[in-house]
Formats: C-alpha cells, sequence, structure tokens
C-alpha cells in the first residue's frame, strides 16, 4: 500500500515540477516542514489555539472550546507563590464584566515549592505532562483576550503590575467593540 | 528611451498573452499541492499506524456516586503514554452514560501490561488516584479497550476496571 502512495506522490511532485521553477518547489517543501510551528504560532485575528488545562487545585480541567460564545481573558504568571494579591484588579474585571459572560482563566507554573494562587477564578495548572494542544509561551506574564467566536484579539506582555494597570483600559475598550452582551438577551 | 518604451510595451504585450498559460499553471501547481498533502498525511498515517498494532482506550463512568473523574493517564512499555483532562462538561456527560475515546496508539502483537491511573475526587472532595495495572493480549487485529470506573454501594466506593471490547 504505501509503494502505491509513493507513486502517487513522485507523479504528484513531478507535476508540481513541471510546474514550478526549483526555487518556489524549495519554498513550498519549507513551509510543509514548517508547518507545525506557524501553526502553533499566535496571530491576533486569527483562531486561539484549542487547549485543556487541568486545575491547580483538585478540581475540573478547563477546555478553551467549550467557552466557544463567550469573551475569554487568560492571564499567564511568571513565578508565583501565593500571588493572589498581584491579581486582584483582574479579578476585578472580572466582577465588572461577569453580566458579559466574560471568563477569567488563571495559567500558573508550578516552581520549587510554590503554591498556585488562591482566587475565586479558575487556576489552571501548565502541566508539560498533561496539557492538551496549545502550549503555554515561554514568553510571560502574558494577557490573551479572545473574543466570542475564540478569535484572539489582544495579546499584552509585561510585568503582572504593568498589566494589573492596563487591564481596566483594555477590557472597557475591547467590550465596546463588541464583546459585551447585546441588550435584551 | 524610445527603444526602452518599446521594449516595455512588447515585454507587457507578450506578459499579458502568457497570463492564461500562466494562470493555468498555478493552478495546476496548487491542485499538486494539495493532492500532495493529502497524500503524505494518508502515507504518514499508514506508516505511523499500521491496522494491525492499533490500540485505542475508551474511558466510561457507571454511577459516579463515589468518584468524579479529573484525569485519566494509560501507560504501558512500547506505548506513548496517552493522558486526558476531564472538564466539568465531559463528566457530566460521563454521568449520563457517555463513553469517552481517550486515544489510539500502537501496539506489537503479545502480551503487554497496561498501567492505568485515574486521578480524580471522592465523596468527600478528597483527591484519590484509582491506579491499577492489567495484561492484556494484542493479536494482529485492532484492539479497543474500555476503562471503566464504577461505584460500589457496599463498600462505598469506586472501582476501576479494564475490559476488552
Amino acid at each position: 500500500m504505501p509503494t502505491i502512495k509513493i507513486i502517487k506522490i513522485e507523479r504528484s511532485m513531478r507535476t508540481l515540477r513541471s510546474c514550478l521553477g526549483y526555487s518556489v518547489q524549495v519554498v513550498i517543501l519549507l513551509c510543509f516542514i514548517f508547518k507545525a510551528s506557524f501553526a502553533s504560532a499566535l496571530t491576533i485575528g486569527q483562531p486561539f489555539p484549542n487547549f485543556t488545562l487541568p486545575s491547580a487545585y483538585v478540581g475540573y480541567g478547563q477546555q478553551l472550546q467549550e467557552q466557544h460564545g463567550k469573551p475569554v481573558m487568560l492571564i499567564v504568571l511568571d513565578r508565583c507563590d501565593r500571588c493572589q494579591k498581584k491579581l486582584v484588579e483582574f479579578q476585578h474585571q472580572n466582577t465588572v464584566y461577569a453580566l458579559d459572560d466574560l471568563e477569567t482563566w488563571i495559567i500558573w507554573t508550578s516552581y520549587k515549592d510554590d503554591l498556585p494562587p488562591e482566587l475565586p477564578l479558575p487556576v489552571l495548572k501548565a502541566d508539560s505532562r498533561l496539557q492538551q494542544g496549545w502550549q503555554v509561551p515561554k514568553k510571560r506574564p502574558a494577557l490573551f483576550l479572545i473574543n466570542r467566536d475564540g478569535i484572539l484579539d489582544h495579546a499584552q506582555y509585561g510585568s503582572l503590575r504593568k498589566l494589573s494597570r492596563q487591564v481596566d483600559s483594555l477590557l472597557s475598550e475591547w467590550m465596546q467593540q463588541g464583546q459585551a452582551r447585546p441588550v435584551g438577551q | 528611451m524610445k527603444y526602452i518604451i518599446i521594449a516595455f510595451t512588447f515585454f507587457t504585450f507578450i506578459a499579458q498573452a502568457q497570463q492564461p498559460v500562466l494562470n493555468k499553471d498555478i493552478a495546476a501547481a496548487k491542485k499538486a499541492v494539495i493532492e500532495l498533502n493529502q497524500e503524505l498525511s494518508q502515507l504518514e498515517q499508514e506508516l505511523l499506524s499500521p491496522k494491525g498494532t492499533g490500540v485505542a482506550f475508551y474511558f466510561s463512568l457507571r454511577g459516579g456516586q463515589y468518584f468524579v473523574p479529573l484525569a485519566v493517564e494509560i501507560s504501558a512499555q512500547g506505548l506513548t503514554s496517552i493522558h486526558h483532562v476531564y472538564t466539568e462538561k465531559e463528566v457530566d456527560a460521563l454521568r449520563m452514560g457517555a463513553v469517552h475515546p481517550v486515544g489510539q496508539s500502537n501496539l506489537g502483537a503479545g502480551k503487554h501490561k497496561i498501567n492505568i491511573k485515574v486521578r480524580g475526587v471522592n465523596q468527600q472532595g478528597d483527591p484519590v488516584t484509582l491506579n491499577f495495572e492489567d495484561e492484556v493480549e494484542k493479536s494482529s487485529e485492532p484492539l479497543k479497550l474500555e476503562v471503566s470506573v464504577r461505584d460500589d454501594k457496599n463498600a462505598r466506593k469506586a472501582n476501576a476496571q479494564l475490559a476488552v471490547w
């Protein structure tokens, strides 16, 4: 069976070769090779890749796809040991926009004896063994705003203090752009 | 200058005349790329997962009163570890009788020890891990295995077991 496939592939390659120059073929080949890395990159205006992460406590995991139809704010923490005080502003904003269905998730990475923040929000653990789908970025802290259609609208990087200062105006502007729940629903 | 303008007009005219041929070539190239991509994907699938070595794992929950699953991990020698983290909606579906396809992998023919860890919480909300190992025999036929967690009302706890479909 694979032999037939290889013959078919060779035939397709021959057609391709007759149509295109060598340099174009090289570009296409490179596109195939780097397809995976292109797909995993985050781009504003593109769908945010789906992922499932376990809870940092004993609780259910969360899957991004299940939130389709709701605006989602993801806060990816850098090293954090019970850093709930630094996250008060995000929690406050979540309460402000609760009626607009805003979902706020905190993504925490375990390091040595650090403990996750204690918040009344889903705190997820970036567990390389258990996580599925999107890999948590190395560049963090980061804040991502994903709209009701699952599209990444904003990506902000910087310290938690800086993000806390920006989140109020950022969310207010974002909600006015169409994330607010339509009147009457 | 006059010759340059004449040459430019001539090349533009030639380029325009060749446009339909070029468009046809581009369309053929696009088609070839799409076909190539499909065939490569099929070949990759056939090489990585030959039908005879396929093993599929499923998860089910009977009851769910004494144990709530949060994650399942399946491992064996020669098997790429398979895991899944359950969300509240998925657990609700399992409680209603849904069977979750956890994942597929490959195993050679023969006897294999499969290690299964089901992490979850008990009725009191305390973390509990149902950890067990079972031996299965793989023939040349595809194998379907079901990890089943059932409530034991007499012992007031849940038990996990592996069953061959």
